[in-house]
């Protein structure tokens, strides 16, 4: 993989006040084994960096992967002419001096590196895990499939910030078809999930060489049962849910840039505004939500963001209330409000903006076992598949791959294409019970969309399993 | 850069070891952008990328790799040549492919957009100071694009194309705004701002009290963006061989259940009309038009090459992921001028937001409004609309309850920008439909 020599920078000349430059290498392996046949493996090598600079109060960038000194100078020199427009009339003043000076490293914890494994043993591993998908003819689609990801990062400031990073990351995942009388239900591994930083040891504690057998058989059961009934009742939803209630609900609408407006044209707004922060009931008292990019291997776990800044786990919800904003240091400056450091790029050709990183829901005091048993009418729901929420992150609408009635606190019938609909605002307010660490899991997606240009970046959510009141329920057709 | 791409093929070509064939997809591109939020600058630069997407095939055996490049044709022969020597390892490791499937027809083509060098910086200016006093938020995008493809059978294909696209909003206040869009090849300050005028008469409109509207049945007119939506959504596997073939379409009640859309409907994939490549990563050359619904009945899927092989099927052309890339709707019969009168009492949507499937084997979807969105009463518009979610089967909409389209079709550009700014492009006219259920 092409790496970054600090000393490549030596001899470029810029007249800018401030500068940072972010190298990013990246190596990808995609293994896929669908219906008993290999697919061809797919690789990736990207690398490039993305020169940074402000000059007159305006800012510039120039991305490239021309990393000999004439490239490098061409990016700084082109970084700076953009500087010099946005000098014309910029958002804000922009300064280096909004940015801590921090050096420093991060690696993910991993103990076997899944991209040195053999490559015919990791198909053959994939190949037997999806033959436990099919445990019936009505299994009509199976595949295995693994996603190997290694990250070398280096930012470096002209005022002295320099970190490294090096991220590891896997995401598995087993997927089952299954069709009979015109009917087709879809069950997964929580539908790609897993996705964390992590070695192949991950394998082993999910269980993927046997787990498949469970998923067939509930693609099965579903084809089986009866749609999720449309009425208002108590909702229990399982942890890889909780990943997608929390991301578009709680995440999206706390970010600043949206509440500033840059994301107006494209992800949206938010009902949340700056006058909110330190007074607004966004939940019941059990509500508790940190930033933690600390946790250790989550998906979005790092030591320092894309302008340098390190990173600290923060409560930004506690106990109902919210405290503080998702957005790093030149949104907290311009809004007024207190940040995080969550400023990132999906890539080096992408500049960074305001992102989640790890956005967690902290454990409460209730097993399992007690929710449900507390619950006299309602439903379990587990893995997403479906997402929609309006522009300002209020009315949603999300649809999960597995149901279970919850009847005088005993789980029953499976129901199949299970949907609910709710208001943000007043969503997280009916928050009933919380679980406790056992019902936690930690589940990422590395497909959150946001940005001009559009970025796709990776976002880590680990939940308990939690329990609303009075939702609207509803089924397939 | 098409010499160095030619450059590129001959380094690889002297690598790839007799015996072992070679199929090459080079996507490269000199972009600018600029974001604006305020009518203020928010973010801008350019971005400089190109890589190869490299297969090699040794009898039934294929290994692909993305390998990014430099431009410094002695680095990056270094880099292909640590490149190739990888995946020999690899396909030394992996079993014979069933659905390799290559095109060994060599058909070389070349495609160049001819198009004056566009100053994205002076564009900004011109932006900036049109737009002073508004509330403008969007993203100018613009610059080269470069797309390539080479093999082993000495097939040469070449695409260049050269487009801004600058896509904004008019805001009022929270969610009230105007969405607009302006791509094309040459810039015209004059027209951007006839545009923004346009959109500051409709601001006037949107910035009267909202109307906030009961969940239930409405007759709605859907605008060309807001159809775009629908059948982008609808385009994420619906058409494509392998999802219909494994029952994962949306629209596989059309196509394996004999349920039509209204006879209204003819959906073509327009490769010769849109801006997307006419290759794709097999070397196979894509149909001028391909008919994919026909008054209102599944005719056409999208095939890739591999799902050519796998169902015994010829190849469309179609990419990996069997999405249509110039999606064209035909259009019908109603006059624009009249779309308040024959709607009558209901809701005029503009844009809509966030489509996503309640039950994707039914077809049935759900999404929200957005932007500058109407309720109109006796024909005329009485008040902006609050957003309402809608929830209902593409069979409804675009089946029983499609009255009519309009007689004009609208070209519109993707503004996507995920990974390379996207050359997607649809032509689709506005839907007057009688009902269409909302629920929140």
């Amino acid at each position: 993989m092409v790496l970054f020599d600090r000393k490549s920078l030596d001899g470029i000349k810029t007249p800018a006040a401030y500068w940072n430059v972010r190298f990013q290498a990246r190596r990808d392996e995609s293994l896929e084994v669908r219906q008993g046949v290999v697919e061809p493996p797919t690789g990736s090598e990207d690398f490039g960096v993305m020169v940074t600079v402000f000059h007159k109060g305006g800012q510039g960038y120039c991305a490239t992967s021309d990393l000999s000194l004439s490239g490098l100078q061409a990016a700084f020199d082109e970084a700076l002419e953009w500087a010099k427009v946005s000098s014309q009339k910029s958002i804000t003043e922009f300064s280096g001096e909004l940015h801590s000076i921090y050096k420093g490293q991060y690696e993910s914890p991993y103990v076997i590196d899944w991209l040195t494994q053999n490559l015919s043993q990791k198909l053959e591993r994939l190949r037997a895990a999806s033959e436990t998908l099919r445990v019936d003819p009505r299994i009509v689609d199976w595949s295995a499939s693994c996603v190997g990801t290694l990250t070398e990062m280096m930012f470096v400031s002209s005022t002295g910030s320099e970190n490294l990073q090096t991220t590891r990351h896997l995401s598995p995942n087993l997927s089952a078809t299954a069709f009979e009388n015109n009917d087709t239900e879809v069950r997964s591994l929580h539908r790609s999930g897993i996705t964390r930083q992590v070695g192949a040891e991950l394998l082993d504690q999910i269980q993927l060489d046997t787990i498949g057998s469970t998923i067939g058989e509930e693609a099965i059961e579903l084809l089986l049962s009866p749609n999720c009934p449309t009425q208002k009742l108590d909702l229990l939803l399982d942890a890889d849910q909780m990943l997608l209630q929390i991301h578009e609900s709680i995440g999206h609408p706390i970010e600043l840039d949206r509440i500033l407006g840059d994301e107006r044209n494209y992800a949206g707004t938010s009902f949340v505004s700056k006058d909110m922060f330190g007074t607004y009931q966004y939940g019941s008292e059990l509500l508790n939500v940190s930033f933690d990019p600390t946790y250790s291997g989550e998906t979005a776990s790092y030591g320092f963001d894309d302008e340098g800044m390190k990173t600290e786990k923060t409560m930004l919800i506690e106990k109902g209330i919210l405290k503080r904003g998702l957005g790093g240091a030149l949104s907290s400056s311009r809004i007024g409000v207190d940040g995080v450091a969550c400023s990132r790029a999906c890539s080096w050709n992408r500049p960074p903006i305001d992102r989640m990183a790890n956005l967690n829901l902290e454990p409460g005091q209730s097993t399992m076992g007690e929710m449900i048993a507390n619950i006299e009418l309602g439903v379990l729901m587990k893995t997403n598949c479906s997402w929609s929420i309006d522009d300002s992150r209020n009315k949603f609408q999300f649809g999960c791959e597995y149901g279970r009635m919850i009847r005088n606190g005993e789980l029953k019938e499976v129901v199949r294409k299970p949907n609910y609909r709710g208001i943000s605002a007043d969503f997280w307010r009916d928050l009933k019970m919380v679980g406790n660490a056992s019902t936690m899991d930690a589940f990422g997606t590395p497909y959150c969309g946001k940005g001009e240009p559009n970025q796709a970046i990776n976002v880590g959510h680990a939940s308990p399993a939690c329990v609303f009141s009075n939702v609207q329920v509803f089924g397939g057709e | 850069m098409k010499d160095y791409f030619k450059k590129i093929i001959n380094a690889i070509g002297s690598e790839v070891p007799t015996g072992v064939l070679f199929t090459c997809n080079f996507s490269a591109e000199e972009s600018e952008f600029c974001r604006f939020n305020r009518g203020s600058i928010r973010q801008s630069g350019s971005v400089l990328q190109q890589g190869v997407n490299l297969c090699l095939i040794k009898g039934n055996r294929q290994a692909k790799t993305y390998q990014a490049l430099s431009r410094n044709i002695e680095n990056d022969g270094k880099e292909l040549k640590r490149t190739i020597a990888s995946l020999m390892d690899q396909l030394s490791l992996i079993p014979d492919d069933p659905f390799l499937h290559i095109n060994e027809k060599v058909e070389s083509s070349e495609s160049i957009s001819a198009s004056k060098q566009l100053d994205l910086k002076k564009l900004c200016s011109d932006v900036i100071a049109s737009t002073e006093g508004k509330d403008f938020v969007g993203i100018l995008a613009g610059g080269q694009i470069y797309r390539g493809f080479a093999n082993s059978f000495g097939q040469l294909n070449w695409y260049q194309s050269g487009t801004f696209s600058l896509d904004w909003s008019l805001y009022v206040r929270d969610d009230k705004a105007v969405k607009q869009s302006y791509a094309g090849f040459e810039w015209d300050r004059s027209f951007f701002e006839k545009k923004l005028s346009q959109g500051m008469e409709q601001l006037e409109i949107v910035s009267k009290p909202p109307r906030t509207v009961k969940p239930g049945a409405y007759r709605c007119y859907l605008a060309p963006a807001a159809v775009q939506e629908l059948l982008e959504i609808i385009s994420w596997g619906g058409f494509g061989k392998k999802s219909i073939a494994t029952k994962n379409s949306s629209l596989i009640k059309l196509y394996d259940e004999g349920q039509s859309l209204s006879s209204k409907v003819k959906l073509v994939e327009n490769t010769k009309g849109g801006l997307a490549p006419n290759f794709d990563d097999c070397g196979f050359i894509k149909p001028d038009e391909l008919v994919l619904i026909d008054e209102g009945k599944a005719k056409g899927a999208l095939v890739s090459a591999r799902s050519a092989k796998e169902f015994d099927l010829a190849s469309t052309g179609a990419t990996s992921s069997e999405m249509p890339e110039a999606l064209w709707l035909t259009s019908g019969t109603l006059p624009s001028g009249e779309v308040l009168k024959r709607l009558g009492t209901g809701f005029y949507v503009n844009n809509l937001w966030y489509v996503n499937f309640s039950d994707r084997q039914s077809g049935r979807l759900t999404g929200m409004t957005r932007f500058a969105s109407f309720w109109v009463e006796d024909g005329k518009i009485a008040a902006p609309l609050n957003v309402m979610r809608f929830d209902d089967s593409i069979f409804n909409i675009l089946g029983d309850h499609l009255e009519a389209f309009t007689d004009e079709a609208e070209l519109m550009f993707s503004a996507d920008t995920y990974e390379q700014r996207s050359t997607t492009c649809f032509k689709l006219p506005g839907a007057l439909v009688s009902s269409i259920n909302f629920t929140l």
